[in-house]
């Protein structure tokens, strides 16, 4: 029989004794050793063969031959050599016959069985420890990550994790007992507040920040009422607290201010009056004003202690009314821009509206003014019928985090016989009024402070410079508003904390110390 | 190679196990990386960079996971990568940890994102030694197959 040259390796082919075997190169990894030994339940031992020297070398696909050749296919014969060690070679030529199926087992001693390979079931092993733990520790990470504060069953329990948190200084824990819309209310400025601050050389860059609000709060023994939860309305129930103790330790001097700041605040040091530590005995309170409330708000079906609904609830209760009904609600009612909010309030200040006010207040921040709506209308005095229009204003708009800026641009406002229009330029501001006209800067500012005879001390240039970086962040001040479901609110809450920061914003360095200094000496 | 392999699992196991070590104390209580982004991402947002940084951060275990996998599937350079790319996040988020200033009662605890670093810099000597070591292997296979002496 004869086989090509090229010819892949046939396992069944009877060796040619006097056709020589190219030793192939050796693969990477070695070759494969097959072991000798055999079980007792193994066959005769094989007669081996000549010893097999190897494939020969693949010296690429061999050129097509024609098909092969006709007549009686070779019986196959015992098998004379080992098992093969390595992958036929794909070719697009003459491949060997397929042997007859089933004949295989049935001829000659069976084969020695290569080795299995224990590689295979380690890899498995491994890789499914590895996903496992990966898996658990993605499990753990994502639990972790959502551990905070997510509201809880009860009014009751709500405030009770307060408590918690407040024993432990938590700080982060606290705020995140807020409901939502007052957390994201208070917590952006006030970090834009801190940052400045510190940018301001008002507070220590490196201090330790557990001091920064110079407050500890301990609350002990607390016990609820036993008459039980008052509900307000479906979202609001007030928790009463009726024993316990109450530890509140103020202490100025802990909290991390600057050797400057404290210098030009305080040139004679600290007072001793700046701390002080006071016990409440709640027990006591109850006995004498009734028990402490604190308001908790349901949002998302969870319950979070809200500092807007509590403050509401006791100033309703300090002054003797009765809590809101559901004819007290007043529904939001937004405006469709930024700009046109900013209008419509004015319109309605102007007009001593204040429903309307309320309706544009933002349902997410202030939900309390939307549900003490009518509380508040029957508490307003009514204001006194002012004289002076708008009759027009220009506003202009900026983002800041997390809201919309509305600020002037120019408003024309008259009164009988008289208009004054005022509109910002730059850093100065175009007074003209009944048709006289004056550009105010900070220079006039400072001009004229320099030549009024009550100032014996003119203004050094540092203080000058300070002075006029200071009256550019007036222009930045605006009302913050925000969008609640395509609508837009007024943001009171944002506005207020907001006003400090787009004030200090074009300070430098320790511009507001020196403005400090000019005014408290 | 196999010291490298072992260098490289050592990093994995203890840049993970740093995340799960306090990174914030708030008053009296430490919080891990997981609950202090949590916490954080709640109260005041991330943005920017940070934000990129943190999306997938709940994941790393998982990453680190497929790193174990890919290498004992045999793709070591793939693994090796790959954990560069671990290692590289997580050395980000742990040195941008540090460097973060103290806030509002709120400091940043140095005990877990220094053992994070800690990992990804057994990583990345693991990474790169593996990848060293096959380019080598790589180039000497070929000098065989084209008969050049090594």
């Amino acid at each position: 029989m004869t086989v090509p040259p090229d010819a892949p390796y046939d396992p069944n082919a009877i060796p040619d004794p006097h056709r020589r075997v190219k030793e192939p190169p050796m693969p990477q990894g070695g070759w494969v050793t097959v072991p000798h030994g055999r079980t007792q339940s193994d066959p005769p031992p094989y007669e081996a063969p000549p010893p097999h020297q190897g494939p020969p070398p693949y010296e690429g696909p061999p050129p097509y031959q024609g098909p092969p050749p006709t007549g009686p296919a070779p019986a196959p014969g015992p098998q004379p050599g080992p098992p093969p060690e390595w992958q036929t070679q794909p070719s697009s030529g003459w491949q060997p016959p397929a042997p007859p199926p089933g004949t295989w087992e049935q001829l000659g001693p069976p084969l020695p069985q290569p080795p299995r390979s224990r590689r295979g079931p380690v890899v498995a092993a491994i890789a499914a420890v590895a996903l496992i733990a990966g898996g658990t520790v993605s499990y753990i990470a994502i639990s972790d990550s959502h551990s905070g504060y997510g509201g809880a069953a009860t009014p009751r329990e709500a405030v009770a994790s307060l408590v918690s948190d407040l024993n432990k200084s938590d700080l982060l824990g606290i705020l995140d007992h807020l409901p939502p819309g007052e957390r994201s209310a208070l917590l952006d400025p006030l970090s834009e507040a801190i940052d400045q601050a510190k940018r301001l050389r008002v507070l220590k860059e490196t201090a330790d920040p557990a001091a920064v609000s110079g407050v500890a709060v301990t609350a002990t023994g607390i016990k609820f009422a036993s008459s039980g939860d008052e509900t307000i309305n479906d979202h609001v129930k007030v928790v009463k607290l009726a024993g316990g103790t109450i530890d509140i330790n103020a202490d100025l001097s802990r909290v991390p201010f600057t050797e400057q700041y404290l210098d030009a605040v305080f040139p004679n040091g600290i007072p001793a009056s700046a701390s002080s530590n006071e016990t409440i005995n709640l027990a006591k309170v109850d006995r004498e004003h009734g028990p402490v409330r604190i308001a908790a708000e349901k949002v998302g079906g969870k319950w979070y202690p809200s500092l807007m609904y509590t403050i509401a609830d006791n100033m309703v209760h300090q002054s003797g009314d009765v809590n809101p009904g559901p004819s007290d609600y007043i529904a939001a009612q937004g405006a469709p821009s930024p700009v046109e909010a900013v209008k419509q309030a004015v319109v309605a200040l102007e007009n001593s509206d204040y429903q309307r006010l309320i309706e544009l207040t933002s349902p997410d921040e202030l939900r309390v003014l939307h549900d003490y709506g009518g509380v508040i209308l029957r508490n307003a005095s009514p204001a006194a019928t002012s004289q002076a229009k708008v009759k027009d204003l220009q506003l202009t708009t900026h983002p800041v985090s997390g809201a919309v800026r509305v600020s002037l641009k120019s408003i024309t406002v008259t009164t009988p016989g008289h208009e004054t229009t005022v509109a910002v330029a730059g850093n100065c501001l175009d007074i003209t009024s009944d048709g006289n006209y004056q550009k105010v800067c900070a220079n006039e500012i400072i001009n004229a402070w320099n030549a009024d005879p009550q100032h014996t001390k003119k203004l050094t240039g540092e203080q000058a410079a300070a002075l006029s970086r200071f009256a550019t962040g007036i222009p930045q001040i605006g009302i913050d508003v925000t969008a609640t479901d395509g609508q837009w609110y007024l943001s009171a809450m944002r506005t207020y904390m907001d006003l400090s920061n787009a004030l200090l914003e074009p300070l430098q360095d320790n511009d507001l110390l020196v403005l400090l200094k000019l005014f408290t000496r | 190679m196999r010291a490298a392999l072992v260098l490289g699992a050592a990093g994995l196991v203890t840049m993970v196990l740093g995340t799960f070590l306090p990174w914030l104390r708030s008053g009296e209580v430490q919080r891990n990386s997981y609950a202090s982004f949590g916490v954080l991402r709640r109260l005041i947002g991330f943005h920017g960079a940070a934000e990129m940084l943190l999306r997938g951060w709940t994941l790393l275990g998982a990453v680190c996971a497929l790193v174990v996998v890919l290498a004992v599937a045999g793709l070591l350079r793939v693994a090796a990568v790959l954990a560069l790319v671990v290692a590289a996040w997580a050395a980000a988020v742990a040195g941008g940890a540090l460097a973060h200033q103290p806030a509002a009662g709120v400091r940043v605890e140095s005990l877990g994102p220094i053992v994070t670093i800690t990992g990804t810099v057994g990583i990345t000597a693991a990474a790169i030694v593996i990848l060293i070591s096959r380019m080598w292997d790589r180039r000497a296979s070929r000098d065989r197959a084209t008969g050049r002496a090594v």
